[in-house]
């Protein structure tokens, strides 16, 4: 029943591997202590995510006027950052949901540890709103739940209150379709490990999967489902994300193609991103037999295809500036690309979209460190997109006397160095703990060479 | 409940593919197949129906989104009706969002858990592994022994056409 | 041409009659028929027949137009994005959407044709200088000749692209080159840079600019996410028709390729869905005039009937009847909703068309029967003389194979 593959189709795993090979190699680093480079990084990532912790806590503790916002630039750091890491989330829902209905089996060596990056991503996204809250401990007033106080719901009517529901379903169902991605892998390495601490937990996460065939089946329905159901909500996240500020009247901000065009732009950085780290992920863990050259072809292919539709995002907004004769609009398009954060602008127009355009050359994607900076380079760039289009569209108003300018305080830079912090920690022991590779999801889809068959022998075992 | 079982042991997909379907056809019993992955077209070898899951996705995803939308409407304009930016108190365009966001969360955990309910799957569950590379690089196929017709030669040949690696038996 | 064509001549007379017939009644309306037509009923109360009756004629030439153009051009967009995606699956009928790709010059002349017949109109009026809205740009733009000039560039630029894929397609049958697979991958990538600008220019210049005061960004994805449902409909319709017994897809064209197409199209009704709202909610959230003119005129009033009627046709059935998984392999099922979106795809141009070339309200009468058959009529015979039925299968695509054994799910 194995489909015949097209001469074509390049092997999805190299190095002729059998079953247990894959096994092996995939739960190898589990097992063994963690190399002085692993230790490096961790110790690295933890630091700052202790500069974050230490500014987080001062900031609480006496206000966020602690920030470099002002009357006019109301919004800076904290938005770009939280839009920044929720855009790098999506890449992660795409790999596994949007490829996965696809049929796009090459996904199978990075949808693991996309997923993983989308949970961190969210969660450090998550940080910024609930700062910039000020009094973070009532964030549970953001939920409808009956009160004393009339009771008086929440506001349905507003974009920020979507943003709360959308992002935190965005978690949950993330966080559900990666455990369930993961139950089968973890009775693996359950069946692998010695007995003791290791096992116990392994066997309770688990859930008691035995790999019957009655149970992959309504496992593989529900694995569609929670596919079926992810795609559109990846498109609502950032979709009801672009709506806090298209819903607005600041040009600049209300534009109808905010939308589509803010969710290509999270595919786009959030590809980059996957790419920069499984760069270094297959290194680091010597999986290049899995991660191969092919998958990052593709995924260049895949950061060309959104950097080119970014790119026309940007196109169409500046030609409908031009095309309406609004005159407001046209002053903030203007103002971004020759007013005094140019250098944001230009940054980002480079970065986003003449920096992918190098895909179109198979040598600069078969170059991989080539690739590794330039992944870097979007990954910056999408931050300045969301800089640019937050900043430089409120910091030049409609009243020319309040104009301002935006400067951001060494808290907000420690804030958004301790999100990195958090977000390597978190991968770093992601990758000590868990599959970094979807096992059973690569075994399935690769087909691997078949082990010559031994003698068959008859064993007579009453137990 | 003990019941006599023959356990056969696969090395490769397609092996057990074709054994599983030969099994079923010859009219055997298939108790349940083991496999490290989901191998495709086995439902069908074994004849599984398709799984009714997907109506529990469904009905969920309906209720969320449509008792959310039932929800905002009465919290927005009965409740306590309150006029936000001149619009009007019942605002369907700004109820969408959040209406859609309950209908997949809903939709979500509830087919994961029906997934759990269903196929038993909770932490802390005692099993017993029927091999222990099930999960590693070995499919093994269950028949039952317990039909009065059955004769084990003309299975063990019928397995042998299709490469077994071990024929065992066992009490389940 | 009969031999390798799908039907005899014979067969196809009915079809050149409705063609001809409509388009004479069409003809006749716009050249002789007086453009406002009432019947006195006796006192104070008069019947009337048509009013605007160029306008509306020209408005329903203009929706059929652009529906056949934006399906060829679907066609070359779905071989250009299944080359670019590496795709396997859809190979034993991409004759299909070849067909359709290959019916471009024709549809594209027809609508150039159509769009000559008023493009006068579509500029900058001089009178209204200094009115709002103003501005260089949009009157240099707006120039009738450049206008006139960019489109005809368009639909060159279409042509072009779109023969050169069928054309190292059809090679490939002969010479089995794989290469040939490898450079129509490069002209793919080529060709969806062209069709994302220009497409979205085409969309400006084409119907935006019918209400020249009105602007929305969203506006050429709405358009790209229209073309693709109906396209995807047609190429579902042609397959399903095409693998009946004795007829040259039979046995090739599979219930896994119908699973698919069904699950694209339940994507893409949600998606234009998506891209329906999410223009519609931030007009009416924002409340900016400028902007809420596209709206007020087809929500209140008249015009509201015939967006909802849109919004069931293209999401609401085909959402819930195509949701269950049999639904998709049913050929009786995705007909009707194939069906049910092609007019879905009518409706919503015509409620993005009419009210812009300033028909105040709903018409249905003799010129938009007329032209639904001129369309109809029209669209199949282009597609049964392009669709050869002597090579009906990639025979030596490289990916034959995989297409043929191809499982669903």
């Amino acid at each position: 029943m194995s489909e015949p593959n097209a001469p074509l189709r390049p092997p999805l795993v190299t190095g002729d591997k059998t079953l247990s090979d894959v096994t092996q190699d995939i739960c190898e680093p589990l097992e063994c202590r963690p190399n002085a480079l692993w230790w490096v990084a961790f110790l690295t990532s933890l630091s700052f995510l202790l500069l974050g912790v230490v500014a987080v806590w001062y900031q609480v503790a006496t206000g966020i006027g602690t920030w470099g916002l002002n009357k006019t630039v109301g919004w800076g750091f904290d938005i770009t950052n939280f839009v920044f890491w929720v855009g790098i989330g999506h890449a992660g829902t795409l790999i596994s949901a949007v490829l996965f209905l696809f049929r796009q089996k090459w996904r199978t060596a990075v949808n693991r540890s996309a997923e993983a990056m989308t949970l961190i991503a969210v969660m450090c996204a998550g940080i910024f709103p609930l700062i910039h809250m000020g009094r973070p401990w009532l964030a549970f007033w953001m939920m409808p739940y009956p009160n004393t106080r009339g009771p008086l719901w929440v506001n349905f009517k507003s974009p920020l209150l979507w943003d709360v529901f959308a992002i935190s379903t965005y978690l949950m169902i993330s966080a559900v379709f990666w455990y369930v991605g993961l139950v089968p892998d973890l009775a693996t390495v359950r069946d692998r490990t010695e007995p003791g601490w290791r096992k116990r937990i392994y066997s309770i996460l688990c859930l008691g999967w035995d790999g019957s065939a009655r149970t992959w089946h309504r496992y593989e329905t529900v694995y569609l489902l929670l596919a079926g159901l992810a795609t559109p909500l990846v498109f609502s996240v950032h979709t009801i994300v672009s709506m806090d500020f298209a819903t607005s009247v600041i040009p600049g901000w209300h534009t109808t193609i905010f939308p589509p065009y803010f969710v290509a732009g999270a595919i786009f950085s959030g590809l980059a991103m996957v790419l920069t780290l499984m760069l270094v992920a297959r290194k680091v863990m010597t999986l290049e037999n899995y991660i191969t050259k092919v998958h990052v072809d593709k995924m260049c292919k895949l950061i060309l295809a959104m950097g080119c539709i970014v790119g026309l995002a940007y196109s169409t907004e500046f030609f409908t500036a031009l095309y309406s004769g609004n005159a407001y609009e046209q002053f903030v398009f203007m103002n971004r690309a020759l007013g005094p954060f140019n250098w944001a602008y230009w940054t980002m127009v480079s970065c986003n979209v003449i920096a992918p355009q190098f895909f179109w050359f198979r040598s600069v994607r078969s170059c991989l460190p080539v690739v590794f900076v330039l992944t870097l380079f979007i990954n910056v760039g999408m931050w300045f997109e969301r800089f640019v289009i937050i900043v430089t569209s409120l910091h030049r108003d409609f009243l020319p006397s309040s104009w301002a300018s935006y400067v951001p305080s060494w808290i907000e830079l420690a804030t958004f160095a301790g999100s990195f912090g958090l977000f390597f920690t978190l991968f770093l022991i992601f990758c000590r703990v868990l599959p970094v590779i979807a096992i059973a999801e690569i075994k399935g889809a690769a087909h691997l060479k078949k082990v010559p068959s031994k003698q068959a022998s008859v064993q007579e075992k009453v137990v | 409940m003990s019941e006599r079982v023959i356990l056969a042991h696969f090395e490769h997909e397609d092996d057990l593919l074709a054994a599983t379907n030969a099994v079923r056809l010859e009219g055997l019993q298939i108790v349940d197949v083991f496999t490290p992955y989901a191998v495709h077209g086995l439902d069908k070898a074994m004849g599984l129906k398709p799984s009714r899951l997907t109506w529990v996705c469904f009905v969920c995803g309906m209720v969320g989104g449509l008792g959310m939308l039932w929800f905002e409407h009465w919290s927005a304009s009965i409740s306590w009706a309150i006029n936000v930016g001149g619009k009007p108190w019942n605002s369907l365009p700004s109820d969408v969002p959040v209406a859609f966001e309950a209908a997949i969360l809903l939709a979500g955990f509830g087919s994961v858990f029906a997934l759990f309910a269903v196929c038993k799957l909770y932490p802390g569950k005692h099993i017993r592994m029927i091999s222990p590379r099930v999960t590693d690089d070995q499919f093994v196929l269950v028949i039952n022994e317990a039909n009065a017709s059955f004769d084990l030669s003309a299975v063990q040949d019928l397995l042998h056409k299709y490469d077994v690696v071990a024929i065992e038996e066992k009490l389940l | 041409m009969n031999d390798t064509s799908l039907s005899t001549k014979e067969q196809r007379k009915p079809l050149v009659y409705l063609v001809a017939a409509s388009a004479l009644v069409l003809l006749c309306g716009a050249a002789f028929a007086p453009d406002h037509l009432e019947i006195n009923l006796g006192e104070n109360s008069t019947w009337v027949l048509w009013d605007q009756l160029r306008l509306r004629i020209w408005s329903n030439l203009f929706v059929v137009a652009f529906f056949l153009l934006t399906i060829a051009l679907g066609g070359t967009l779905f071989i250009a994005l299944t080359y670019i995606s590496g795709a396997g699956w859809h190979v034993a009928f991409r004759r299909i959407p070849e067909s359709l790709a290959k019916a471009l010059p024709v549809a594209g002349i027809f609508m150039l044709l159509v769009l000559g017949l008023r493009f006068q109109e579509y500029g900058w009026h001089h009178d209204w200088h200094g009115g709002p809205g103003t501005f260089w740009f949009k009157e240099l733009w707006l120039t009738p000749w450049f206008w006139m000039i960019r489109s005809v560039a368009y639909v060159v630029v279409w042509s072009l692209l779109g023969k050169m894929l069928v054309s190292r397609s059809l090679k490939q049958d002969e010479s089995g080159d794989t290469k040939l697979s490898d450079s129509n991958v490069g002209l793919s990538a080529l060709f969806l840079a062209v069709y994302a600008v220009t497409f979205s220019l085409a969309c400006v210049d084409w119907i935006m600019a019918l209400d020249p005061l009105w602007f929305s960004t969203i506006w050429g994805v709405y358009n790209f996410s229209g073309m693709i449902q109906a396209t995807l409909a047609v190429i579902i319709i042609l397959g399903l028709l095409l693998r009946v017994q004795g007829r040259p897809l039979h046995g090739v064209f599979t219930d896994e390729h119908l699973h698919d197409l069904g699950r694209l199209m339940i994507g893409f009704s949600c998606f234009w869905m998506y891209i329906w709202f999410s223009q519609y909610m931030l007009i009416w959230y924002t409340n900016i005039p400028e902007e809420t003119s596209y709206f007020i005129i087809r929500t209140h009033g008249s015009w509201g009937p015939v967006v909802v009627v849109s919004i069931i046709l293209n999401w609401v059935i085909p959402f819930f009847v195509l949701l269950p998984q049999p639904a998709k392999r049913s050929s009786g099922i995705m007909m009707k909703v194939a069906i049910v979106v092609l007019i879905g795809r009518w409706v919503d141009l015509y409620v993005m068309i009419f009210p812009s070339t300033l028909i105040s309200k709903p018409v249905f009468g003799i010129w938009e029967i007329a032209s639904i058959c001129c369309l109809v009529g029209a669209g199949t015979l282009l597609i049964l003389r392009c669709f050869d039925a002597k090579n009906p299968v990639p025979a030596k695509d490289p990916y034959l194979k995989e297409s043929l054994h191809y499982h669903a799910n």
